[in-house]
């Protein structure tokens, strides 16, 4: 056994722990598994660079038609508060036409700052002359409930029946009502408020429904009975168009004498209001 | 990186009397009076050799002559003459002309050899050449080997 003999049996057995020998190592490693890798990264990247360009013109267009979108709005805010401010100043223009030409100059710079800083009014403009003047009959409502001294008076001094009282109280208001308050009484305000009463004491009264439809409240005649008379006086708020018995209370509060008298007076006066107010507790009475 | 094959020879008509521990690979066709100790590689005892001692190894070739027991952590392959007991942890292979003169026993695997304890046995071993037939060596040296791996 010469000296390679004996080398190349201990290379048999020699450690091979202490060998590193990354070449073999490399080329010991699975192949399949190397050719799936190789063989997918490209694919990936084969992929991507196709659908870069689509992703990149879309991206590009949506966001051209978002600048351009952009653009037409603002441009379309800047039209509209323009159009706004020519037509505002197109509208103020004829009162300031009356007055003198020196004072124009000046004028129009206090206009163009008083239109920028006063606030939006979409109400159109009235005269604030053609509005009702406050009576005392608006007041009337926040006056304390109970009856006067000459409510009481009036109260204590009749005792046949409310008939008569009706009749004869009835020509002083008739007579005193001015144009004022029948202006008063046919506004769209008195209107509602009768609306709202109607609609309130028509279920409280449901068995005068049928005298108060029959026969009308503007006139009532002395001869009739009693009971007939006491169905008038409780019908007869509900169709008058006395602007100051909102309140419910106060019409139970109030004598009846009084109630029928202004009753008979407002509606003799201004009959006209009255009766959407009476088609209204018409359509309640029917329920 | 390849680690340098590094190789003891001792030739033909060397004689060495005592212990050898080696770290790598040995080859004996000389005399060997004591017992020797290879730590990895392979240890051989070519035609002609002889080891008056322990042999202990982790792949040990014996194609010689051992007057002792023999080690083998790994692979032990024998086509001599080996008086002594054989105590192996891998694989065994007799050739041809194989001659066992002791128990065969096949024990757990050790991963390391305390120089210690060889030293220890090899003291005894020396202490008591003559007994080395006698059975109670033989248990004694089992129970250490069991110690160790314990």
């Amino acid at each position: 056994m010469d000296l390679r003999d004996i080398q190349r049996l201990h290379a048999q057995f020699a450690p091979d722990s202490m060998t590193i020998d990354l070449p073999r190592q490399i080329a010991a490693l699975p192949a399949p598994t190397d050719a799936t890798a190789k063989a997918k990264s490209p694919a990936i990247k084969l992929k991507l660079p196709k659908s870069t360009p689509i992703v990149r013109r879309s991206v590009a267009a949506v966001a051209i038609v978002a600048v351009v979108a952009m653009a037409g709005m603002g441009a379309a805010s800047l039209y509209k508060s323009l159009h706004a401010t020519s037509a505002q100043s197109a509208n103020e223009q004829p009162v300031p036409q009356a007055q003198s030409a020196g004072s124009k100059s000046g004028q129009k710079e206090s206009r163009a700052s008083d239109a920028a800083l006063r606030p939006i009014d979409a109400e159109p403009p009235h005269p604030v002359a053609m509005a009702p003047m406050l009576t005392a009959k608006d007041l009337a409502p926040a006056a304390p409930i109970g009856l006067t001294a000459d409510q009481f008076k009036s109260s204590m001094g009749t005792s046949t029946g409310p008939t008569v009282n009706a009749a004869a109280p009835a020509a002083k208001p008739a007579a005193t009502l001015s144009n004022e308050d029948q202006r008063a009484a046919a506004s769209p305000i008195r209107q509602s408020r009768r609306e709202s009463d109607a609609s309130g004491q028509a279920p409280l009264k449901p068995t005068t429904t049928a005298v108060s439809t029959a026969a009308p409240t503007a006139s009532v005649p002395p001869t009739q009975s009693v009971a007939q008379a006491t169905v008038q006086d409780h019908t007869s708020p509900t169709n008058a168009a006395e602007p100051a018995k909102s309140h419910s209370r106060r019409h139970h509060s109030r004598s009846r004498e009084e109630q029928v008298s202004e009753a008979d007076a407002v509606s003799a006066a201004s009959k006209k209001p009255a009766s959407p107010s009476r088609a209204g507790t018409n359509e309640v009475q029917m329920f | 990186m390849k680690a340098e094959l590094n190789i003891t020879l001792i030739a033909r008509g060397c004689a060495i009397t005592g212990d050898m521990v080696v770290d790598h690979g040995i080859s004996c066709f000389g005399l060997l009076d004591g017992g020797i100790i290879s730590t990895q590689g392979l240890l051989h005892i070519g035609e002609g050799g002889l080891i008056k001692g322990t042999a202990q190894g982790e792949h040990v070739r014996i194609d010689g002559r051992v007057d002792g027991d023999v080690h083998a952590r790994g692979s032990l392959e024998i086509n001599g003459q080996v008086s002594g007991d054989i105590f192996y942890c891998g694989t065994i292979r007799l050739g041809p002309r194989a001659a066992l003169n002791g128990t065969l026993k096949r024990v757990a695997r050790m991963l390391t050899i305390e120089a210690q304890t060889e030293q220890k046995q090899g003291a005894v071993a020396d202490a008591r050449p003559s007994d080395s037939a006698s059975g109670e060596r033989v248990e004694s040296n089992v129970t250490d080997i069991s110690r160790v791996i314990a």
